[in-house]
């Protein structure tokens, strides 16, 4: 980040920016920095705060009248305790959070896998479907696939099936990346639409600890981890399961 | 919280190894007071209009966003895992703040919006995306715009 803003302010464009990683900012020295204490994934804050939102804006746009630099700058404001909670307005009409498929055990073949995943799929749909209703917009979709043609995909790889296949100059590996990403986004967004799913780790631990579709993350990690494809341990070691699941803080 | 003390330790040592270089040239560029600046905002976060190539893994291109896009129009395919999703999957704006921008010009806090923003991908090394960079700082100056916010993710 901090190299693009030196690159823009050689071609005579005056920069400021957000940084998340102060280090590599420190290292980088941009024009002018404001350091936020967010997660990645939220440099400017809480979603649906619209005026905590501007609040940041506006710290990185002051920095433009300082006299020299570079400059970081700390920005204080931390996110406040239940930020991003819907408010009771917005859960009126609401049920509790359903019952989703169990998964299946252990010892279940693969195909059990891929079948209980479209279940749960179809099983999440009404929430999906509120979210995007309420939100006018899914960040589903970079697969070109149905989300059931998604659970599909992922499914035909674990059974070895119907595994993807390359199609509009994408690797069959770059398709079932995207067919994964697509699933985890649809559910993302459903369980954000209940109560009780505010963080981002709330959501990510519902994922790959309670779900179908977390068990057939880890089983398609632990697969392309020895693939003998090069691509596949790429995506086993880097691109399906966050680190954070993977060696979990002490 | 992105205090390396709040992460797993892998991701911590993986932040504190990643390269990156310090420049030798500290350009600094001033410009008019806020209220008559034109503004375009640059993401690190592999955002692009739903009907755009993908991010893939090496990617060092850029993607071109409408200042008039609307939030149902963009999609995400930055590669990491390690990063939040749900923060702009209830709200673009967590990541690409463009609609506060639209309401601080709307305001007269800055000037103007852009007619274009614009996406990386952010995890190549910072000397490989130059080129994509100096591209977009053409069609910025071609906009008038003279001011950037940069996003990472």
């Amino acid at each position: 980040m901090g190299g693009l803003a030196i690159y823009f302010e050689e071609e005579g464009l005056a920069t400021t920016q957000i940084s998340l990683i102060r280090i590599h900012t420190e290292r980088t020295q941009p024009p002018r920095a404001l350091w936020v204490p967010y997660e990645l994934g939220r440099p400017i804050g809480v979603p649906n705060d619209p005026t905590f939102q501007k609040r940041v804006m506006t710290a990185a746009f002051d920095l433009l009248d300082a006299p020299e630099g570079p400059l970081i700058v700390d920005y204080a404001e931390e996110i406040p305790d239940g930020a991003g909670e819907m408010d009771e307005a917005a859960m009126t009409g609401m049920v509790c959070p359903i019952d989703l498929p169990k998964p299946p055990d252990a010892t279940a073949p693969a195909s059990a896998l891929g079948k209980a995943l479209l279940q749960e799929v179809a099983s999440l749909s009404p929430w999906y479907e509120l979210a995007v209703n309420r939100r006018g917009r899914t960040t589903v979709g970079p697969s070109g696939m149905t989300i059931d043609a998604c659970g599909k995909a992922l499914a035909g790889f674990l059974d070895g099936s119907a595994p993807p296949e390359a199609r509009d100059g994408m690797p069959a590996q770059r398709v079932l990346k995207l067919a994964y990403e697509d699933l985890k986004a649809y559910y993302g967004e459903a369980i954000t639409a209940q109560p009780g799913y505010s963080t981002s780790k709330q959501v990510e631990d519902w994922l790959f600890n309670e779900t179908v579709l977390g068990k057939a993350l880890w089983t398609l990690r632990d697969i392309c981890l020895e693939h003998e494809d090069e691509y596949f341990r790429y995506l086993g070691t880097n691109s399906i399961v966050p680190d954070r699941q993977i060696h979990p803080p002490e | 919280m992105v205090r390396l003390t709040d992460i797993p330790a892998i991701d911590a040592q993986h932040l504190l190894d990643k390269e990156c270089p310090a420049f030798e040239e500290e350009p600094w560029v001033e410009g008019p007071p806020l209220a008559e600046r034109r503004v375009a905002i640059v993401t690190t976060a592999g955002l692009h209009r739903a009907g755009d190539r993908n991010f893939n893994l090496r990617d060092v291109g850029y993607r071109v966003i409408p200042g008039a896009i609307e939030g149902a129009d963009l999609v995400m395919t930055h590669t990491s895992v390690n990063f939040d999703r749900t923060g702009f999957q209830q709200d673009l704006n967590v990541c690409f703040p463009i609609e506060r921008l639209r309401e601080l010009a709307a305001d007269g806090v800055i000037g103007s919006v852009a007619d274009f923003h614009f996406a990386v991908s952010g995890a190549p090394h910072p000397a490989e995306l130059e080129e994509s960079a100096r591209a977009i700082a053409a069609i910025m100056k071609a906009d008038a715009v003279d001011t950037v916010l940069l996003v990472p993710i």
